[in-house]
């Protein structure tokens, strides 16, 4: 039998081991991969999207978890508030909205997510911030299904019981830390001028202040467009399940607000045939539906807008929306002309 | 409709376990062991193991377990004061019924449902995770109790016997007789930093094996025995990458189950019986069963084979015997045909390994060792196909493929000479290397001799901290199930 001495010296090495071995995997196997994210951080950002395979999706957690504190204040200061996935962050992420609410001085928010989730993820969300906006606008792409991405269910899967959920989620908000500790320290990283650094991999990164994505990482400004077309890839049924129609009511009871504050729309693509849907929903939900004929769209790719797309899109329904924001606005921080 | 649904609940690879659970149950299981306050440190464990076992869903599978203790229990007491068959019977059939309930009732309504042409009520049940193997602990510890094998027993160590959670979930299948013992024993609860250090190595081979082998080898699997359940055919190398890289997938992972449940039992002063004794070096199909989840072989020999008269009633019987058992060992995986296929082909198996021994024995016919290995090998890597497909025709589909009568086209797998360098290293480790119980030989783990032997040094520390440490962070963010679990 070994002595207690060499045991104890045997556990202790181990757990230095341990621990340098952990860290020494990570950053070479996570660590790695990530820092070849293509570097577009501004002030004022967070790479909430990059293609590698370790980082992936940011910014589910960066809400869920709390990660981005600034980011958070600003979405609950949002007295209009955008729901939907990346066809509306494509959508709105535009000068055209961005200069609309600067002049009004009416804090927003984008609040649409990557890989296409519905409602529960949002709906996380506002309970988890109490979001009370004045105005919501809702991109109806389909939205109000009940799926959850992947990033959705790591960060708010709601399968097991209450008391298991801090534990639960413990690995995840671990990885979502990892990749903030990433953001803050890859620009000095890649500044030692590592071979791969900081150009690989197609990123997007997102506002603080606004939620909108910064595309520049992820397709160049200037990229070729395709045109709108009549033929759509997916036709959607126009009767919504009972199930969509359940999550639609559910979101509207959790944010309590009038009809005439809320619209619907939906950003167009090659993707989906969504007018048939979206007007029956709308019809059953009893809100106003926006779909304006803008002339000469093009796409990025066959699900969303290009940016001068976007610009031309997201003005005619800025400029749609505008009389009906006044009377919904009840709150002192809604600066009206 | 129809539905089944399983809880994945606690694992041994997730971060809650490693990091909160499984230090304080270590802690206060010590702590009272410290204090010689011994019924405290069983109460402890027993809770402790009700919580690990009832994690996601306590008020349904804790009063399952509870109940099912209690039942048996009470009958095992019985038996000790009136050594009755009835007695026996009774609390088998009383076993077997809540076994065949929630495992069996679903696939037999679909059975007959799907005979009959008739509409399928609608029935959801639950697997209790783990129930197969408090099933058959309890019912190895009935029949101990009517052989006089078990002695008076109390209900606390009993409790603990029963949900201990090192071997709840999916085994070793524990003997009263190999446990109490050590619960009795005062030595178990005192702090050995031996155990600490035997048993910490061995979980982190365990955990090793687990996330870095068999979930890696993992992403290899899905895609073919996908292809074969939606009838998309599949290639001659598609299909052989894919069997085989479930063949080392269920072994690395049932292997390092195995491991870390002996290490975390270990540390907790309990020496397990060994479950896993490299299996695939075996020369013959009688010997892979010697070597693979040694203790439900054990328990479908001592507990089956045995009272249907074994070997003793003629050959015929022999081999109608073993067809039986191996039979009912594959439905005991599983609710399915796809089991009762790979049971029946393990029992042909045994059946025909049998006769060659009986023919081969008076001419001295000896197979060369090397070539009773490989055919060993090849079949229990062809046996393995419908244990993994979803339906004997998705089976019968990748044995096709196996033996070229679907093509020999380009393979779906793009980095199809890695993965073969990666499955002939798995394969030399599985073949070749000594397995955790030589290189870790301790007290009741009688090594081979093995040039590759563990001792508490700074080259061991620093190879097995590395190697958990990577293994953590391996698992950390997405811990997945173990796949004896799903049984």
């Amino acid at each position: 039998m070994p002595p207690p001495k060499r045991l104890l010296s045997y556990l202790t090495v181990f757990a230095l081991a341990a621990a340098i071995g952990g860290l020494g995997y990570r950053l070479s196997n996570w660590g790695y991969d990530v820092l070849g994210c293509t570097l577009n951080s501004k002030p004022g950002t967070f790479l909430a999207y990059c293609t590698s395979a370790q980082y992936g999706d940011y910014e589910h957690g960066a809400f869920y978890f709390d990660l981005e504190p600034e980011a958070v204040r600003n979405l609950q200061r949002a007295r209009v508030l955008f729901l939907g996935s990346s066809r509306l962050q494509y959508g709105f992420s535009t000068e055209a909205v961005k200069t609309y609410f600067a002049a009004r001085s009416i804090p927003f928010y984008l609040m649409g997510f990557g890989y296409a989730d519905g409602v529960e993820f949002a709906l996380d969300l506002i309970e988890k911030y109490d979001l009370a906006p004045d105005f919501l606008v809702i991109d109806t792409n389909p939205f109000f299904t009940s799926f959850r991405s992947a990033p959705g269910h790591q960060t708010s899967e709601q399968d097991e019981p209450g008391w298991l959920r801090p534990f639960a989620r413990l690995p995840a908000w671990w990885d979502y830390l990892n990749k903030k500790a990433f953001n803050a320290l890859q620009p000095s990283i890649c500044r030692l001028g590592l071979m791969t650094c900081g150009a690989t991999f197609r990123t997007i990164y997102r506002s603080v202040e606004n939620g909108f994505w910064l595309l520049d990482g992820f397709e160049p400004a200037d990229a070729p467009e395709m045109p709108l077309t009549a033929k759509k890839l997916v036709h959607l049924d126009k009767h919504p399940l009972p199930a969509d129609l359940g999550n639609a009511q559910r979101l509207l009871a959790a944010l309590r607000l009038p009809q005439n504050c809320i619209v619907l729309t939906a950003a167009p693509s090659n993707a989906l045939d969504v007018e048939p849907y979206a007007t029956e929903i709308a019809r059953l939900l009893g809100l106003r539906l926006l779909l304006p004929n803008v002339d000469g769209i093009g796409l990025i790719d066959p699900s969303h807008l290009s940016r001068r797309g976007a610009e031309h899109w997201s003005g005619t329904i800025m400029s749609e929306i505008d009389p009906l924001l006044p009377p919904c606005l009840t709150r002192n921080s809604a600066m009206l002309p | 409709m129809l539905t089944r649904s399983v809880n994945v609940d606690m694992l041994f690879n997730s971060a809650p376990f490693i990091f909160i659970f499984f230090p304080i149950v270590l802690s206060g299981f010590l702590l009272f062991g410290w204090l010689r306050c011994y019924q405290l440190a069983i109460t402890w464990t027993l809770l402790c193991s009700l919580v690990f076992y009832g994690w996601s869903a306590p008020f349904r599978l804790v009063p399952i377990i509870v109940a099912s203790a209690a039942f048996n229990f009470c009958i095992g007491r019985a038996l000790l004061r009136n050594r009755s068959r009835g007695l026996l019977a009774f609390g088998i059939v009383g076993n077997l019924a809540t076994l065949g309930y929630f495992k069996y009732a679903v696939f037999f309504l679909q059975t007959v449902s799907a005979l009959t042409s008739s509409p399928a009520p609608q029935f959801n049940i639950s697997l209790p995770i783990g129930i197969s193997f408090y099933t058959l602990t309890q019912i190895a510890f009935l029949i101990d109790t009517y052989r006089r094998q078990a002695r008076e027993y109390e209900p606390l160590k009993y409790g603990l016997f029963v949900t201990y959670f090192p071997h709840l979930i999916a085994g070793p299948i524990l003997h009263h007789g190999e446990i109490m013992p050590q619960f009795d024993d005062p030595q178990t609860y005192r702090p050995r930093l031996t155990s600490l250090a035997y048993g910490l190595s061995y979980f982190t081979v365990g955990l090793f094996k687990k996330v870095m082998i068999a979930d890696t080898i993992a992403a290899y699997v899905e895609a073919p025995f996908r292809s074969a359940s939606v009838g998309t055919p599949i290639g001659f190398a598609d299909a052989w990458i894919g069997v085989l890289s479930y063949s080392f997938q269920i072994y690395f992972d049932f292997s390092g189950y195995s491991d870390m449940a002996i290490g975390l039992a270990l540390m907790m002063g309990i020496t397990f019986p060994l479950n896993f004794n490299s299996p695939y070096k075996a020369s013959s199909l009688i010997e892979f069963w010697r070597r693979w989840h040694m203790t439900l072989s054990r328990f479908l020999r001592d507990d089956l084979y045995i009272p249907l008269g074994g070997n003793r009633k003629g050959r015929l019987r022999r081999q109608v015997n073993i067809l039986i058992t191996m039979l009912l060992g594959g439905i005991w995986h599983g609710a399915g045909m796809n089991f009762a296929l790979w049971g029946a082909i393990h029992g042909i198996g045994l059946v025909l390994n049998h006769l060659w021994r009986d023919v081969s024995a008076k001419p001295g016919i000896v197979l060369p060792r090397a070539l009773a290995k490989l055919a060993t090998l090849l079949l229990v890597v062809f046996a393995w196909v419908p244990f993994r497909a979803d339906t004997p025709p998705a089976a019968l589909a990748i044995w096709k493929s196996m033996i070229g009568l679907e093509g020999f086209g380009r393979p779906a797998v793009s980095n199809i000479y890695e993965v073969m360098v990666g499955i002939a290293a798995l394969a030399a480790i599985a073949l070749l290397a000594p397995n955790t119980q030589e290189i870790l030989a301790f007290q009741g783990y009688e090594p081979r001799a093995s040039g590759l032997r563990w001792r508490p040094n700074t080259v061991w520390a620093v190879a097995l901290g590395c190697l958990f440490g990577i293994a953590v962070a391996g698992t950390l963010t997405k811990p997945t199930a173990f796949l004896y679990f799903r049984f």
